[in-house]
């Protein structure tokens, strides 16, 4: 159920509302969190666009590192949002070429920094392969979707009415050249930030165990 | 071809003994095959993580209800200084307040009607109002042995969605008529993109459960359908809810607002 709508919000609770996803929660995160966020970019050179596409990636970064990386916060979320919108409005103008005005909050931030610009990269990667997915054919994608949603062999061939597990499986290796062959012909994937050209850096062992 | 194949053995890990030593020597001395990999693995995280774009469909619903909000307290401001300095100002420039304030009507009507002429699918309202259930009970850590299916409610109260999935499922085959498992069991069904899945243990529920627990089922059974693009089966749905479900009415009349 939803939590009732509070005009004030634990920081146990902010917490528990964003990796549960609730509207209340995110709705209040706006309203207390997006001024000051909109304040930074206005007055380095953003616009309200931006502003918000700076919130909200802040937002989802906030998510995912709750959700998957068991963040603990030594700060308020409010200023650990504010400090991730920074960050990226920061990277953001370096690429544009714009110039940074000093504001009021000098909290460096130093050890999330570099962490927090990964995920950003990484967000920004998945959400053009993501398009690129969409593209293929509604076979396809149910078929990849259920390969990594660890659905048996047997069972993806009986959903999808195939005549064998050697066609779903071939089918399935099809699907994924096709996709990949999309992402690298797409001029759009050699403009991300990538770590992937990071090719001098060795791939672990434990890279391949998902 | 091949390649793909052999990567894709790879990340699954059913690549082993020579061959994967062979493919790690391939790796570590060929830069493209290492890009490959790379990518396959990330582009197999971005078809895993429906979660982040579901949040992300979320996100841009908050927002469209966060600028209605400012709009009107924008709207409310207005009004008040207009009312406080009606004797002076207002006397004197009259004619170009009212029309700065016609002028912040329109746009503001243009602005609302913008909002709300923008149609939504059904994919995207099952992002606006899905959220993981949450009871109203909380647990605490009593020093009795918990339950399986206790244990399991954990796991989903603590977002392992994962390992809740498999314990739910399991505790269904054992337990055929535990429909509050069965409910658990559609809740992460819908976590693992299962909406098939999740469909047919809320629709059981509704045929063979009468507990109050129904209300929830109906609601999630409800954003099955329309994450399945079953208009016609959530329709039918929603007016149920509508009518006599307490707990999720008002969210039913804004779908149906919605669709209609």
């Amino acid at each position: 159920m939803d939590s009732i709508n509070k005009l004030n919000y634990s920081e146990k609770e902010l917490i528990r509302g964003i990796i549960k996803e609730s509207n209340d929660v995110l709705l209040y995160i706006y309203r207390k969190s997006y001024r000051p966020v909109r304040h930074l970019v206005i007055i380095n050179s953003g616009s309200e666009e931006d502003a918000e596409d700076i919130f909200q990636e802040s937002l989802i970064i906030l998510y995912k590192k709750l959700k998957y990386n068991n963040l603990k916060l030594n700060c308020s979320i409010n200023t650990f949002i504010y400090s991730i919108a920074r960050l990226l409005w920061l990277k953001e103008l370096k690429l544009r070429g714009g110039r940074f005005e000093k504001d009021e909050d000098c909290d460096s931030f130093e050890d999330e920094g570099k962490d927090i610009i990964k995920i950003y990269e990484y967000n920004e990667r998945l959400c053009f392969y993501r398009k690129i997915f969409e593209q293929l054919s509604d076979d396809c994608k149910k078929v990849l979707m259920m390969f990594m949603k660890s659905y048996s062999v047997a069972e993806i061939t009986k959903v999808m009415g195939y005549s064998s597990e050697q066609h779903t499986k071939n089918r399935r290796y099809r699907c994924k050249k096709s996709l990949i062959n999309r992402i690298l012909q797409n001029p759009k994937y050699y403009e991300l930030k990538n770590e992937v050209y990071d090719i001098n850096r060795e791939i672990p062992r434990w890279y391949a165990k998902r | 071809m091949k390649s793909t194949i052999l990567i894709e053995k790879y990340l699954d890990g059913t690549l082993k003994g020579n061959k994967l030593k062979d493919f790690e020597k391939n790796m570590n001395n060929s830069d493209e095959l290492k890009k490959l990999v790379i990518i396959h693995k990330e582009v197999n995280e971005t078809i895993e993580c429906e979660d982040v774009i579901r949040f992300r469909n979320k996100l841009d619903y908050i927002y469209s209800l966060f600028r209605k909000s400012e709009n009107h307290k924008e709207k409310d401001s207005v009004i008040g200084l207009r009312q406080q300095n009606k004797v002076g100002l207002f006397v004197k420039y009259r004619l170009l307040i009212a029309a700065s304030i016609s002028l912040f009507i329109i746009i503001g009507a243009l602005f609302f009607y913008m909002l709300k002429a923008k149609e939504y699918t059904n994919d995207e309202l099952f992002s606006m109002y899905y959220q993981p259930y949450t009871h109203d009970i909380s647990r605490g850590s009593d020093s009795h042995i918990l339950s399986d299916l206790e244990s399991a409610i954990i796991l989903y109260d603590n977002f392992n969605y994962q390992q809740a999935h498999k314990e739910f499922s399991f505790i269904n085959e054992q337990y055929d008529e535990n429909y509050l498992a069965k409910f658990y069991y559609g809740l992460t069904c819908i976590e693992m993109e299962e909406f098939d899945k999740a469909i047919q243990q809320f629709e059981n529920i509704l045929e063979n459960w009468e507990s109050p627990f129904v209300y929830h089922a109906e609601w999630y059974l409800l954003l099955c359908y329309l994450k399945n693009n079953n208009k016609e089966k959530a329709l039918i749905l929603l007016q149920t809810i509508e009518q006599g479900n307490k707990y999720y009415k008002k969210r039913a009349e804004e779908i149906l607002h919605e669709l209609s």
